[in-house]
């Protein structure tokens, strides 16, 4: 493999968050029953009209600026000619030759240190429907056309990729950005975020592409580096055998851990793209063009690295904290009112991630709100209760939704000299044999330390406890 | 009349659209699409060069709607514009592939 470079490029389709379709009024909700989001205009009835959706516009005008491209005075639509019965209209909707943005580019991380991926287009279309196929020994094909018309961004790059974990990085990083911006959920299992990727090889150094194929039905960005590092190998024996590689489109089959070919070139589809005659052209101006580029949040790679400078936090959990916008937020959020920063991570990290990741929840859906955990780690950082206890509380926190303050009660550190001097007697009068097992093995008091907490409730200074349990064990 | 569109490119449009045409009604396909590529051929001879292409008779730009939701329409009225509907499905003879 060595005397071979790769070339990979990737073409990405995000739904755009929007409640309604591209052209039409009719809802975009996933999994309802079949047909029953379609109108006149989704289903290509004669004499049906599209109009525009504003917000679909405005949020692809917003991920193609988040991808720094070059937004165009002038954008239009075309008809994308084909026959299939996903499509009623005979042709989609989708833009050929004034896309609403090009020439972007996306910054991923990768061991060396940066690399900039070059987007050549992001354009609007509209979705296909879905089609199910009877399985029950029918020659039938049943349709669904809710998804119809659902509006699409395509994200296409330039041929910068060079590994199957280059073509990884991208995605990530292309999915954090358009969560982060708002633009798409990219939700993989709903079909918001659908990736083909194209491969070749070439011999090192050489300047002319080889011959690619394609490789379609990607669920999954792990499949997409599987079958990425299948594709390439395979090429690579086909190369090392003096074969010719067939431009083809194959298909990921998991199961199996291979791809198969679809289609050979021969079949490609010949799409006769023409202007959509249906709607009129659009300018973008210069000032609204402006006002998305101001409405867009701090990126993902740039709160990184602010949050790293700000809260000294190191790059994994930097890495961690920002991999949702929501979650940064809470933690900032904490961070207002609670300026142990390290401390924080951890009670994140430890309790929130946890509960969180146990119950499959989102940061939006976890019941204790910024102000409360924050309030709590104050309690645990003024040694008004100790951190075992303030486990606890936060547990009863989760359940209940309430704040710190209604658990407090019964759960304050003792640190009274005489009454942890109570609980420490109380337990060598119990166990008297530890007292004496101590003196051979220091190690006791670690346990002689438990049964006193455990006496106290937890409550007792832990450091108390062992200035005193030394003081009586002599 | 220069002949415009070859065999080869009636059979691979037909294809494209899905549709089977004998060899008679290929040779009858190719006489029609000459005639129409033929109008064509006139108005390529007017001189555009300084024109810019036109991609709409009027002059309107930038008609777009909100995102509001509205009610679609009824399963028995689409039902009603299909030849075959089930459950709430468009039946058609199945397809898998190109």
């Amino acid at each position: 493999m060595e005397e071979f470079d790769i070339t990979i490029g990737l073409e990405v389709h995000v739904q755009l968050s929007t409640q309604t379709k591209l052209f039409c009024s009719c809802g975009t909700r996933f999994a309802q029953s079949p047909n029953s989001q379609v109108c006149p205009v989704c289903l290509g009835l004669p004499g049906s009209l599209p109009v525009l959706n504003q917000k679909a516009l405005e949020l692809g005008v917003k991920a193609a600026l988040a991808l720094n491209c070059t937004i165009p005075e002038k954008t239009k639509f075309d008809r994308k000619n084909y026959f299939y019965p996903d499509l009623p209209k005979g042709y989609q909707i989708s833009q050929y030759d004034e896309p609403v943005s090009q020439n972007g580019f996306l910054v991923i991380p990768i061991q060396e240190g940066k690399k900039k991926i070059g987007i050549v287009r992001a354009h609007l279309e509209e979705d296909a429907g879905k089609l199910i196929h009877s399985d029950a020994g029918q020659a039938i094909s049943y349709v669904d056309l809710n998804r119809a018309g659902v509006p699409l961004l395509e994200i296409v790059t330039a041929p910068d990729i060079e590994s199957p974990e280059e073509a990884y990085c991208y995605l990530t990083e292309l999915k954090k950005i358009l969560q982060y911006i708002e633009v798409s959920d990219c939700n993989m299992q709903e079909g918001s975020l659908r990736c083909d990727a194209n491969i070749s090889l070439k011999p090192k150094g050489s300047k002319t592409l080889g011959t690619k194929t394609e490789i379609k039905n990607l669920n999954s960005f792990n499949f997409i580096r599987k079958a990425l590092q299948y594709e390439a190998n395979r090429q690579f024996q086909c190369l090392k055998r003096g074969e010719r590689i067939e431009q083809a489109t194959y298909t990921w089959l998991e199961k199996e851990s291979r791809t198969e070919k679809m289609r050979s070139k021969e079949d490609a589809h010949d799409y006769h793209y023409f202007p959509e005659p249906d709607l009129p052209p659009f300018s973008l101006k210069e000032s609204w063009v402006q006002g998305l580029q101001d409405s867009l949040p701090e990126l993902p790679q740039n709160r990184l690295q602010r949050m790293m400078e700000k809260y000294g936090l190191n790059r994994s959990d930097a890495e961690l904290v920002t991999q949702n916008r929501k979650e940064a937020d809470y933690f900032e959020e904490c961070a207002k009112n609670f300026q142990d920063y390290r401390e924080l991570m951890n009670w994140i990290k430890g309790k929130v991630y946890t509960y969180l990741n146990e119950k499959n929840l989102s940061i939006a859906q976890f019941p204790v709100s910024p102000e409360n955990l924050s309030e709590l780690l104050q309690l645990v950082s003024n040694k008004k209760i100790n951190r075992e206890a303030g486990k606890e509380i936060l547990d009863k926190m989760i359940t209940s939704g309430q704040k710190a303050s209604c658990f407090i009660q019964n759960k304050e550190k003792i640190t009274d000299h005489k009454a942890i001097m109570e609980f420490c007697q109380k337990v060598l009068a119990q166990k008297p044999h530890l007292a004496e097992e101590y003196k051979a093995k220091p190690n006791v008091l670690n346990s002689i330390m438990g049964s006193v907490m455990k006496e106290s409730q937890g409550r007792a200074d832990a450091e108390k406890v062992k200035e005193i349990l030394l003081q009586i064990l002599g | 009349m220069e002949i415009m569109i070859t065999l080869q490119e009636i059979q691979h449009i037909a294809r494209l659209s899905k549709v089977y045409l004998s060899p008679e009604e290929e040779a009858e396909m190719a006489k029609d699409l000459e005639t129409i590529l033929s109008y064509f051929q006139k108005i390529k001879e007017l001189p555009t060069e300084n024109i810019l292409p036109a991609l709409s008779p009027i002059e309107i730009c930038n008609v777009v709607r909100e995102d509001i939701e509205k009610a679609s329409l009824p399963l028995d009225a689409i039902a009603k514009n299909s030849p075959s509907f089930e459950e709430g499905f468009f039946i058609v003879p199945k397809v898998l592939g190109t």
